[in-house]
């Protein structure tokens, strides 16, 4: 169906107020401004609530090329071939395609889509829309875009780079992405939606920055460019990993907001003009499809303090701290023993070495000896040692196999005062009593 | 203007700026004491404490513009300066900015090393850092920098 540019105005008035999407607000006067690639035919919209029987993966470029998944890449491959055949004034056409982001994203647009937070809702649905066409023109329901996860892979996936093929593109200058390029890890724990995916007009989320621009720029040819980035097929699968981000910035505990009566427009594979409402688009599984895996926070691992029971200086962890402690790999291991006691038996010494299931004899070099755990000193001054409580953190790391094990439920602590010049022990060890003992990673 | 915008405006009081290369800013910034105390959280290992995240506020760019921006920061002006974050805009260099100018405020949030600069800390010198832009181009401006504070609801 079609209308005047007035009608259309009216129309988009009325459905959105005074929201900022004004998609293709602009279409008739952009008829023959840009050529097929920036011009869509301006027509009355219906609207279109999503009703997906199943809910499939959408897998990454690299689980795509694997063996498992070589025919639903031939499909994809085959209903690109077929979309890009397509007449250029088709309006679910490759170049209408371009055309819609070219459109969103004038130069001359106040309110581009990149710009605020319409801009990860946007190409969420500009993919989806995208989607179901290559099902209709595949003939196959189950075809599902896929993701490009350049935070594992920052090299261009090998199924778009052969040549003779639909996914490939001639327009690419490729530079390479650095590690920081593509840091996803500030972005997930951003915590709120104006700062991760923006505001009205001119405040940009967070989300449009980071790896979405230093992916696009990296290209240096049509992926790099704000309007014609569609062109490339890479576009498809980059956009699908920065949908991914946004549902992982949600798996993550983050809210999104409501976008009240604002919506998208498109032409459903039925080449029907559809309006969308964008509160519709808040959670990927009501439109058919979920990611084979989503981006994870790595947070740093918290420190852990294992409370050890100390009884007569045998240390017996309880037997689900043992199991943790044995099972559950951590960076470093300090036992810390608390405000030992019994010093004062050695009234002349402030360098004390400490062992485990060991009471070694008299002259042992510490340091030597497997049993050895560290050393603790107190302070000596005008020939006597200060008293007050001593403390040891002892770094177990390198040693644990030594200390617990599987098989190993406790251990023994003895201390034994040493000589600091030559390192050996200069009188029988004695059971090490303290306050409390415990174990940090 | 959002709550935490104006808050963050607030807080993240603008000390001075100073452009020193073509393709470079110097911000010196007070660090408000709640993203100091959140910088500690993460240092000390809180899973809970989000990213601090910098505002480019007035960030201003040609129509189809693009480059890529790192910021670094420095404990103390003339020290060595750490990256914090590598962001940037869609688009191609343009030697002068084509019409119509467009200016955004772009949040950036900054990564782990920014824990140590910050935590403990009551001020920062940020440099803005403008790769991939035509080296004829006039300097590219932002308004001021800041960091944004989430008000409490």
């Amino acid at each position: 169906m079609s209308m005047n540019r007035r009608t259309f105005i009216r129309e988009f008035t009325f459905t959105i107020g005074s929201a900022t999407m004004c998609f293709w607000l602009e279409s008739e006067s952009a008829w023959g401004q840009g050529g097929p690639e920036c011009t869509l035919p301006a027509a009355r919209a219906t609207t279109w609530v999503p009703s997906e029987p199943k809910v499939l993966k959408r897998f990454s470029t690299t689980e795509m090329d694997q063996p498992a998944h070589a025919a639903a890449l031939a499909k994809y491959r085959e209903a690109i071939c077929k979309i890009r055949a397509l007449p250029a004034n088709d309006v679910i056409g490759w170049d209408k395609q371009i055309a819609q982001h070219c459109l969103s994203c004038a130069p001359s647009k106040p309110d581009n889509i990149h710009f605020s937070q319409y801009f990860l809702p946007w190409h969420r649905a500009f993919l989806y829309s995208l989607e179901r066409i290559l099902r209709k023109l595949s003939g196959d329901d189950d075809l599902r875009l896929m993701y490009w996860n350049w935070e594992t892979d920052r090299t261009v996936p090998a199924i778009y780079t052969k040549a003779n093929q639909c996914l490939f593109y001639q327009n690419r200058g490729f530079q390479g992405l650095s590690p920081a390029d593509v840091n996803v890890q500030p972005l997930l724990t951003t915590a709120t939606w104006a700062q991760f995916g923006g505001g009205g007009s001119g405040q940009t989320g967070a989300a449009f920055g980071g790896p979405h621009a230093n992916v696009h720029d990296a290209f240096n040819g049509d992926m790099s460019d704000l309007q014609f980035s569609p062109r490339d097929p890479i576009f498809y699968a980059h956009h699908g990993n920065i949908d991914r981000l946004w549902s992982s910035w949600v798996k993550a505990g983050h809210a999104n907001p409501d976008f009240g009566q604002a919506k998208v427009y498109f032409y459903d594979e039925d080449r029907k003009f559809r309006s969308l409402l964008l509160n519709e688009l808040r959670d990927e599984r009501k439109l058919g499809y979920e990611y084979s895996s989503l981006m994870s926070p790595r947070f740093r691992i918290p420190v852990r303090n294992f409370a050890l029971a100390l009884n007569h200086a045998l240390v017996q962890p309880d037997p689900e701290t043992h199991r943790k402690i044995v099972t559950e790999a951590a960076e470093t291991r300090t036992l810390v023993v608390h405000n030992i006691k019994g010093l004062e038996k050695f009234p002349t010494s402030n360098t004390f070495a400490i062992f485990g299931d060991k009471d070694p004899k008299v002259g042992t070099t510490a340091e030597d000896d497997p049993e050895f755990l560290g050393m603790v000193a107190t302070v000596k001054a005008g020939g006597k040692v200060l008293g007050g409580p001593l403390t040891a953190a002892l770094d177990l790391t390198p040693k644990l196999a030594h200390v617990l094990s599987k098989d190993k439920k406790s251990f023994r602590l003895s201390i034994a005062p040493i000589d600091r010049q030559t390192g050996k022990t200069t009188a029988p060890a004695i059971p090490l009593e303290a306050e409390k003992v415990a174990l940090v990673e | 203007m959002h709550p935490w915008l104006r808050c963050a405006v607030v807080c993240g009081l603008l000390m001075c700026n100073s452009a020193t290369k073509n393709n470079e800013l110097r911000f010196h910034l007070s660090i408000p004491k709640a993203i100091a105390a959140q910088e500690e959280r993460r240092l000390a290992g809180d899973a809970a404490a989000p990213a601090p995240v910098l505002i480019l506020h007035g960030l201003e760019f040609g129509a189809n513009e693009g480059f890529k921006i790192e910021l670094l920061g420095e404990a103390k002006p003339g020290g060595s300066p750490v990256s914090l974050a590598v962001t940037g805009v869609v688009g191609h260099p343009q030697r002068t900015p084509q019409l119509p100018l467009r200016k955004i405020d772009l949040p950036v949030p900054l990564n782990d090393a920014a824990a140590q600069l910050l935590a403990n800390h009551t001020e920062v010198t940020i440099i803005v850092h403008f790769d991939h832009v035509d080296p004829d181009r006039p300097p590219v401006k932002i308004d001021s920098i800041y960091f944004s504070t989430p008000a409490k609801e």
